[in-house]
This record gives structure tokens, C-alpha cells and sequence, in this order.
């Protein structure tokens, strides 16, 4: 036995048909997506040049090696090879010690460690370690019936390729991982969103149904107020079920769903460029924009949304929008959400109510 | 007010389906019972024939929505989800389309509107923001 660990052959010494496997061994197993599959591909490539009888790429499974795939063995070869104990046999040792070992003059030896690559006819025989960073991932090895040795620069391809094959290994192996990671969170969000939808249904149900209960007027009034304002809230959040920004709310949309009159009949409105903003402010928007809807929904018939200058800009138009409210425009909610806003409220008197909210962002 | 229509609601959330209910009667239409499995729900389209099922996508008993339309659209009556995960398509061509929770209570009229004028053939002459017809 020797150990070619103890050598550094040089690449560079190679020989250049050596260099040419090389280069197209890296093409394939950078394209690679299948663990197995790719080696199977390798040994197909290498296996004429390197004269190769067998290989066994064996994968760390638990404290166990399994043979992932091989080539140049019986089906019943394989099954009773099938999985190796850290430390049994060569590649057992290899994974154990992490060192490469090349077994030669194999038939002649009676070394209990290489019972199974004797027992297969394989006289000279290189085992490798599949390594990423101090981390193990299985080993690779090649053997020869024909003759009972590799030379120095074979051993130094067969090196270099398990490299690469290590690293492809590794690849995947995250690649896998980022994919069951995105997969779980995707379906962690999904469920997130159904139960948040589902859960504001439900609040808008109970506060719908209390209202509904309710034989005094005022709490009946103030409920089905309550109760329109989760609405509002939820129409706010439904943009960001739906985008690829979800930090942006678009606020024609958002108008339009909650400027509605009882009457159905239509209120138009008109958007310059492509006001949005961010969730927590179009929330807001929203509720100060029904705040003042919702004592006369019919008396609303146009609603322009303006980003030039350096405000966000919702004129609110009909009949009776432009009279004060004192009541309304002095309480608490409406103060409140101005406030949050920074939000200038005016009326002029006759038909149009403003809003205008400094620092406005448009998408 | 439009038609009325019979409508059967298959909805395991009972304030969901009271709220619901509720807002259909406001506009006219009549409920003609609320299921939450998947039996109850093909025992009473087999009762009531109505016009219209409004299905959520998850039920009680870990039965699916979307297999109860099917079952529900197989039997000739026309579905929509109702739904706080819409599925991105349907199964049967009389799956219409799904109004997506939370909704606007005072929509849901608009919504049967919209979806009376689909299946005359017409083109709805307005579409909730809620309502995504297939």
C-alpha cells in the first residue's frame, strides 16, 4: 500500500489529453443536476483514457456510507457492498482517516482491509475522499483488473477530478437545500396569508353580526362603522397578496375598491402617473378617504389623484363634499390620521375636499 | 335588484357563512343552505337544485373545495370560490371564478351580479375588485 496523499503530483505536469478530460469533466459537472447521474457520466468519460474497470461512489449517510452508484460491478456485487461502516474496508478508512488511499498489487495482498475490492477481481485501486471544506461528503474510487497500478499522474487526474466531483457534490447539495428552504417558506407564507385573510373575514363577520344584533341604533351604527373600517383595512392589505413589490400599495386600486356608492352608480376615478405608497400609509389614506366617504357614499362622484408637485393629492368631487363637517373633520379619527399623515384636509366651501400628503412616492 | 338567485354556501366558518348569508338576503337572493363537508354539501345540490354554489377551498374535516366544486359543476351547478387563497385556475368550466376574502360585504351583491351576466353570456358591466372570474 502506499499513500499518494504524501505526493503532490502537479497538475500542471499532466499530460494534455489529461488537461482536455479534465476541462470537459469540469464542463459536465458544473452543468450536472443529479448526484448519481453525474458521476455515472464521468466514468463513461474517463473510464477508456484511465483504462478503468470499476468505480464506487459511496455518499456519508447518517454515520454510514451507501454506495450512491458504481459501474463495473454485478447487481449482487453491489447489494452486498451496498453500505460500509465508517472505517470498514478501504473507502471506509478513507472517509475515517479523510485521506486518499491507492491500494496496488491488490490480488497479492492479504490485507483484511481489501477483502472487497479483491473479491472483485480489482488489483490496483485509488479511493479518494469527496471533501468540502473540513466537511465529508462520501468517497470516490476507481480500480483496474488489467493491471496492479496507476502511475503518478493518473493518481493526480484521478485526484483533481474528485475534486471537482466534490465540489459539484456540494453544489447540489445546497442547491437542494435553498430549494426545500424556499419551498418551506413558500408554503409558511401561503398559510400565513390564508389565515391572516381568513382571520379579518372572520372579524368583519363578528362585528357584522354584532352589529346586526344590536336593537339600540348608536351601537348598531358604531359597529357597522367598525365593521366598514376593517373592511378598509383588509382592501388596503389585498394588493400585497397579488404583487411582486409588496411593500407598495397602488392607490387608484385602492381608492377605487372603497370609493363605492350605495346607489351602484359609478364613481370615476383618475390617477396621474402611478401614485403608491407604502402599506402603512395607504392604510391610512384609505381610512381618512372613508371617513369621509362613508356619511354620504352618494355624494361622491369623482375622485383625482394627483402626484405632481411634491405631494400626493386626492381631490374628492360631488355634490355636497366640498361643505365642512365639524364633527367629522374635527374628530378624533380624522385628526388622528391626519396627523400620521402629515396630511393638509381642506374643503372649499361647495364640491371638492382635499387631501394632500407631503412626500408622496409614486411607483 | 337583479335576479334572485338560490344559492348554496359551502363555507366552514359559520360567522363567514352567517355573514354571507346576511349579505345575499340584503340584495335579494335566497340561500338555500350552508354545508361545510363535502356530503353535506353534494346532499344538499342534490335537494335544493340551486343556482349557484359559493365554495370555500378548505372545509371541515380536511375536505377540499376544489374537489367539492368539481363535484358540485359535475352536477351542473356553477361555482365560485370563495376563498382567502384563490387557486390560480379551475377545473371544470363551470367553476367561474373566486372572490377573494376578505371582501367587501356590500360587494357580494356585485359579485352574483357580475357572475349572472357571465353565465347569460354577457359581459359583466362591472367586476368587483374581489371577484377574479377564470
Amino acid at each position: 500500500m502506499i499513500d499518494p496523499a504524501s505526493t503532490d503530483p502537479a497538475v500542471d505536469g499532466l499530460p494534455r489529453r489529461h488537461l482536455r478530460l479534465l476541462g470537459e469533466a469540469a464542463d459536465r459537472l458544473l452543468a450536472a443536476d443529479d448526484s448519481a447521474g453525474m458521476v455515472d457520466d464521468l466514468f463513461t468519460l474517463i473510464a477508456d483514457e484511465l483504462r478503468l474497470d470499476v468505480f464506487f461512489n459511496y455518499r456519508l449517510d447518517g454515520d454510514d456510507l451507501l454506495l450512491e452508484t458504481h459501474g463495473g460491478l454485478t447487481a449482487a456485487e453491489a447489494t452486498s457492498f451496498e453500505r460500509l461502516a465508517i472505517g470498514e474496508a478501504v473507502c471506509g478508512c478513507v472517509a475515517r482517516d479523510r485521506r486518499p488511499i491507492a491500494a496496488y498489487g491488490v490480488q497479492r495482498s492479504d490485507d483484511p482491509m481489501a477483502h472487497f475490492v479483491r473479491s472483485l477481481g480489482v488489483d490496483a485501486y485509488v479511493c479518494t475522499p469527496l471533501m468540502h471544506g473540513s466537511t465529508l461528503l462520501g468517497t470516490l474510487s476507481f480500480g483496474r483488473r488489467w493491471t496492479d497500478r496507476f502511475d503518478n499522474d493518473e493518481v493526480a487526474f484521478i485526484r483533481t477530478v474528485c475534486h471537482y466531483v466534490a465540489l459539484a457534490k456540494y453544489r447540489l447539495m445546497i442547491e437542494a437545500e435553498l430549494r426545500e428552504g424556499i419551498a418551506v417558506s413558500e408554503r409558511l407564507l401561503a398559510e400565513l396569508n390564508h389565515r391572516v385573510r381568513n382571520a379579518l373575514q372572520t372579524a368583519v363577520a363578528v362585528v357584522r353580526l354584532g352589529a346586526a344584533d344590536m336593537v339600540d341604533t348608536t351601537a348598531r351604527s358604531a359597529l357597522a362603522d367598525a365593521a366598514a373600517r376593517l373592511e378598509v383595512l383588509a382592501a388596503a392589505h389585498r394588493p400585497l397578496y397579488a404583487t411582486d413589490s409588496p411593500s407598495q400599495v397602488d392607490i387608484v386600486a385602492l381608492i377605487g375598491s372603497i370609493a363605492v356608492r350605495s346607489d351602484d352608480e359609478p364613481v370615476t376615478i383618475l390617477g396621474t402617473g402611478n401614485p403608491s405608497l407604502p402599506v402603512e400609509q395607504a392604510v391610512a389614506v384609505a381610512l381618512l378617504t372613508h371617513a369621509f366617504i362613508a356619511p354620504d357614499p352618494d355624494a361622491l362622484a369623482q375622485v383625482v389623484i394627483d402626484t405632481s408637485g411634491d405631494a400626493l393629492r386626492l381631490t374628492l368631487s360631488g355634490p355636497t363634499m366640498g361643505q365642512p363637517r365639524a364633527a367629522l373633520d374635527d374628530g378624533r379619527l380624522v385628526r388622528g390620521l391626519a396627523r400620521q399623515l402629515r396630511a393638509e384636509v381642506a374643503r372649499d366651501g361647495a364640491e371638492r375636499l382635499t387631501i394632500a400628503i407631503p412626500g408622496r412616492t409614486d411607483g | 335588484m337583479g335576479e334572485a338567485l338560490r344559492i348554496l354556501l359551502v363555507e366552514d366558518e359559520a360567522l363567514v357563512a352567517m355573514l354571507v348569508e346576511d349579505a345575499l338576503a340584503l340584495h335579494g337572493h335566497v340561500v338555500t343552505g350552508i354545508a361545510d363537508t363535502e356530503a353535506e354539501a353534494l346532499t344538499l345540490a342534490f335537494a335544493e337544485h340551486p343556482d349557484l354554489a359559493l365554495c370555500d377551498v378548505r372545509l371541515a374535516n380536511g375536505d377540499c373545495g376544489r374537489r367539492t366544486a368539481v363535484a358540485l359543476a359535475e352536477r351542473g351547478i356553477p361555482c365560485l370560490f370563495l376563498s382567502g387563497n384563490c387557486p390560480d385556475d379551475a377545473d371544470h368550466p363551470l367553476i367561474l371564478g373566486c372572490v377573494a376574502k376578505p371582501f367587501h360585504t356590500a360587494a357580494l351583491g356585485r359579485v352574483i351580479e357580475a357572475t349572472l351576466a357571465k353565465l347569460r353570456g354577457e359581459a359583466p358591466e362591472r367586476v368587483p375588485g374581489e371577484l377574479r372570474f377564470y
